[in-house]
Formats: structure tokens, sequence, C-alpha cells
């Protein structure tokens, strides 16, 4: 026997049987994956392809060259580098360094099933530390989000902020954000969520107003699903407390983004949420009986260890590697305090 | 690569399926979903991502199914599809760093006689870009040139991989005898 019949011979387990019926119930559920392109270019086409591309870089850096004036678009104080609960993120599509994905699709149905009077009032402090090829190397501080009980409009409402830099209002019934307020050194951003759209203004420039943007975008999925405020640090973990977590649960939930930078982050994005396993951990606010979620955010990953008793996100964490080594962020819960804030 | 061309009902159940109808998409499952799923298996080294890739694909056919001609080869057209999620997947994993539950061997599978499990050892020991041109290659029968194009490089560097890999299997096996 050669070596590649051994190769070829080598077991392999068979797909589990039920993986048709999941097939199924995605589909009826509603999900959609726009998969690749499968078409293999011949080899004459593949030199005219990139005689073609050559062609059109050259235009496009003879007329970026001739024409283009600065963006009017202010950068300093831009979108921050907190996204998906809290964990900093390098945003590779803000930075140009991938190909903007427009066109994913919730992995699992939409979250539909939440149990919002379990959502409590409280503070929550993390510290959050930077872990570089399996050693300490800094720490990037501690976070403070509260989230207290308040009205607006007449309506029950959530009142979030994460260390002063950002406000979200949120409906207490349906879990979806109402007003989301970002301050900036010199810039402001508002959103204003109504019961099937989002209209966004920034404001920027000094004197302020000077720029500004002003959208608008009809929300993606069920008008009953909860929505997450995708800049808004710790967004999700309101979310959690709410969710029916057992040792199969899945679902998905559409983030919001911000309007100003669609050209380069999509608008909307589908976090995908799944319960992985069980895990008893240990941080500095105590140890934790917890459900381990993976929490998928287009195509970046993260972890979260969600206590099951009092469903407080206790630990996040995320991963990078390429050839020069392996960085790792995490955010421990150091303190809580269940008092109920003042609105 | 085996090549089967579309046969009339194989034609039916295909546009059944780009339809949207759901006993069609089952249809294909069951005719595809299994050397698929043996595709994908080998290319990420994990039951769950080869579940996932399969999972999402099936998922995404009705709508793909739009971009295939009919007097293509459906075999080679999935096959091609599977492994172009497979390695999305495969950077993507790669990226974040994460390390597979089973990537110490393949699980679930029987164990087999001692050769054999030095040899999935040897071949899941391989790094990711060495691994995939060997499976590509070697066991799933495409060129290097069809490898090539799935992987982004030149038919020049795949022919290196396969080589580099063999080299490195080799020398693993040797150094476990």
């Amino acid at each position: 026997m050669t070596w590649e019949d051994e190769l070829r011979n080598l077991p392999i387990p068979d797909p589990p049987h039920e993986l048709l019926a999941r097939i199924l119930a995605s589909r009826a559920a509603g999900v959609r994956v726009v998969l690749p392109e499968a078409t293999v270019a011949s080899g004459r086409a593949q030199y005219l392809q990139y005689a073609a591309a050559i062609a059109v870089l050259v235009g496009f850096g003879w007329l970026a060259l001739s024409t283009i004036k600065p963006s009017p678009v202010p950068h300093a104080g831009g979108p921050p580098i907190w996204s998906l609960d809290g964990m900093p993120l390098f945003p590779a599509t803000v930075l140009g360094q991938e190909q903007l994905v427009r066109d994913v699709r919730p992995r699992y149905p939409l979250i539909t099933t939440t149990a919002p009077s379990a959502v409590r009032a409280g503070q929550w402090t993390y510290e959050v530390r930077w872990i570089t090829d399996g050693i300490f190397t800094s720490s990037r501080g501690r976070r403070t989000i509260t989230r207290a009980a308040s009205m607006h409009d007449g309506k029950p409402v959530w009142f979030m902020t994460e260390s002063g830099y950002d406000t979200v209002l949120v409906d207490q019934a349906s879990l979806r954000p109402l007003r989301y307020v970002r301050r900036m050194r010199r810039h402001l951003l508002i959103q204003e969520f109504g019961r099937d759209s989002v209209v966004e203004v920034f404001q920027g420039g000094d004197p302020p107003n000077e720029r500004y943007f002003h959208g608008s975008a009809a929300l993606p999925g069920l008008a009953r699903s909860p929505l997450l405020v995708a800049w808004s640090p710790y967004s999700i973990d309101e979310l959690v407390q709410a969710l029916p977590l057992t040792r199969a649960w899945r679902g998905s939930v559409y983030s919001v983004n911000w309007l100003v930078y669609s050209d380069r982050v999509p608008v909307f994005t589908p976090v995908d949420l799944r319960v992985i396993s069980t895990d008893r951990i240990t941080v500095p606010a105590g140890t934790f009986d917890c459900w381990k979620l993976e929490v998928r955010d287009g195509f970046e990953k993260a972890l979260i260890w969600v206590s099951k008793d009092r469903r407080w996100v206790v630990m996040r964490q995320r991963i990078w590697s390429d050839e020069s080594g392996e960085w790792r962020i995490e955010s421990l819960l150091v303190a809580v305090d269940t008092t109920p804030p003042a609105p | 690569m085996s090549a089967a061309g579309p046969s009339g009902g194989r034609g039916a159940s295909v546009e059944a399926a780009r339809a949207g109808s759901p006993e069609a998409l089952a249809a294909l499952y069951r005719e595809h979903g299994p050397a698929l799923f043996r595709l994908a298996y080998r290319l990420t080294g994990t039951r769950e991502d080869a579940e996932d890739v399969v999972h999402d694909v099936f998922v995404g056919l009705p709508e793909a199914l739009g971009r295939y001609e009919e007097r293509g080869n459906l075999v080679g057209w999935l096959n091609r599809v599977t492994a172009r999620v497979a390695l999305m997947r495969l950077r993507s994993r790669n990226r974040r760093g994460e390390v597979a539950l089973d990537a110490g061997g393949l699980g679930g599978a029987p164990p087999q006689d001692a050769d054999r499990i030095a040899l999935q050892s040897a071949v899941n020991a391989l790094p990711d870009p060495l691994r995939v041109v060997l499976v590509l290659t070697e066991i799933e029968g495409y060129s290097h040139a069809e490898a090539a194009e799935l992987l982004g490089i030149s038919a020049g560097a795949s022919r290196v991989r396969l080589n580099r890999a063999m080299r490195r299997l080799r020398k693993t096996l040797e150094d476990g005898r």
C-alpha cells in the first residue's frame, strides 16, 4: 500500500445523524449563508484578469493622486476599538485590512424568547488585561458598567453607561435600544431607535456641528427580537441575563453599528451565541459555576463565561495570533454592587 | 478528482433545491453530504468545524445553486465550494489562534493499528498550510493548479508545500520508530 493509499484510508468519523435536521431547521428559521464562488479561472483568463486589475489600479492611482482631497469625516475620536461586549478589538474592516463582509447572515434562529424581568440593576467592575505569548504584559485598567432603572417617554427603561463613555436607553419590555449617545472629545453621536428604523446624527468639528452626518436605516430581523448596540461595551451583558441558557442553547441577535462608518463596517452584524460547555472559574470577584458561550460577531469570535445562578458575565476572552505571536485579552469581574444605582 | 456528470434526476433535484424545496435539499445532502463532510474534516481536522462547514454549505446551497451551471460537474463544484468554506474557517481559526478540542487526534474515529495512528498523528501535527495542500492534492486528487487556485498561491508554491509536508511526515514517522 502506498503512502497516498494509507492517507486516503485514514478513518474519518461519519457526520452526525442530526446534521441534516439542523440544516433544514436553519433554513426554515430563515438562516442564510452566502457561499464563496467556486469557479476556477483558466490560466489565460487569469492573466487577463491580472492585467485588467493592474490597469484599473493604475487608473485609480492616477485619479487618487490628482483628485482626492482629505476625507471630510473626522477621525480623531472616531470609532472606538471597543466592540463585542466590551472586548478591545482591532477592527480589521475599519483598518482596511480585510474585505468588507456585508452578507453575513445569522447562523442560528433569531432570539425571540427572553425573560426581560430577569434583568437586574447594578454595577459591575471588570479588570482588563493583555497577555502576549502567555505572559501577562499589561493591564488595560478597570471599567465599570452601570445599569439603572429609569423612565423614558413614559416607558420603563434601563439606563446603561460604561465608565461615562456612552449611555444607552433600553426598553425593559423588549430589550431593544431606544437611544444611544456616545460623547467623544470633539464629536457626539446620537442614535434614536424606532420600531423598525434607526436615525443617527453624528456631530463633529470645531466648533461643533461644523461638519456632521445624518442618516437612517431600516432595522433588520424581527420587531420582537432584542437588539444590541455594537459599539456599546457590555451591551450583551444585559441580554444574557434574560436568556434561557441551557446546555444546547443557541441563538442570534443583530447588533447595530454606526451609520457614519457604513462604508467600512456593516451597519448591522448578526451576533451568534452558543453555549459550548459549563465551566467553574475563579476571578477576583469569586468562584462561579458558568455557562461558557461562544460569541461570534461576523467572522470574529470571543468567549464569555456567564454565571449560572446570577447571570453575570464573569469573564470574557478574545485570542488572536499570527506568525509573530499570540495575544489574549481578558476581562475579569472584579466587583459587583447590586444595590440599584440612582437613575 | 472523481467526477460525475449531472444526470436527469440530479438535474431535477438541483432545480428543486434551487427553488427552495427542503426535500430536494435533503436529497442532495444524502447524496453528497457524507463525502463533503469527509473533505471538510480532512481540511479542518476537527469534527466540530467539519459539521459547521457542511451546515453552512447546505444552508447556503439553494441560493448558491443559482451560480452553478448545469453543464458543469456538480460533485466538483460542491467540493470546491466546501473546500473554500473550510479554508475560510481555517484562516479565521488561525487568526484567532484557536486550538480545536479534538485537534490532538481524529476525534471520534475508531482506534486503528499503530502505524495508522502514527500516520494520523503526523498528519495532524503538520502546520495548516502544509496539511491543506497534502489533503487537497494527495487525498482529494486536486491538481496543483486547482489547489493553488483554491489557496490563493501559485502552483509552484503548492508543489513546494507538498514537498515540505511529505518530508515532515517522513521525518515524524521515522523519528517515531
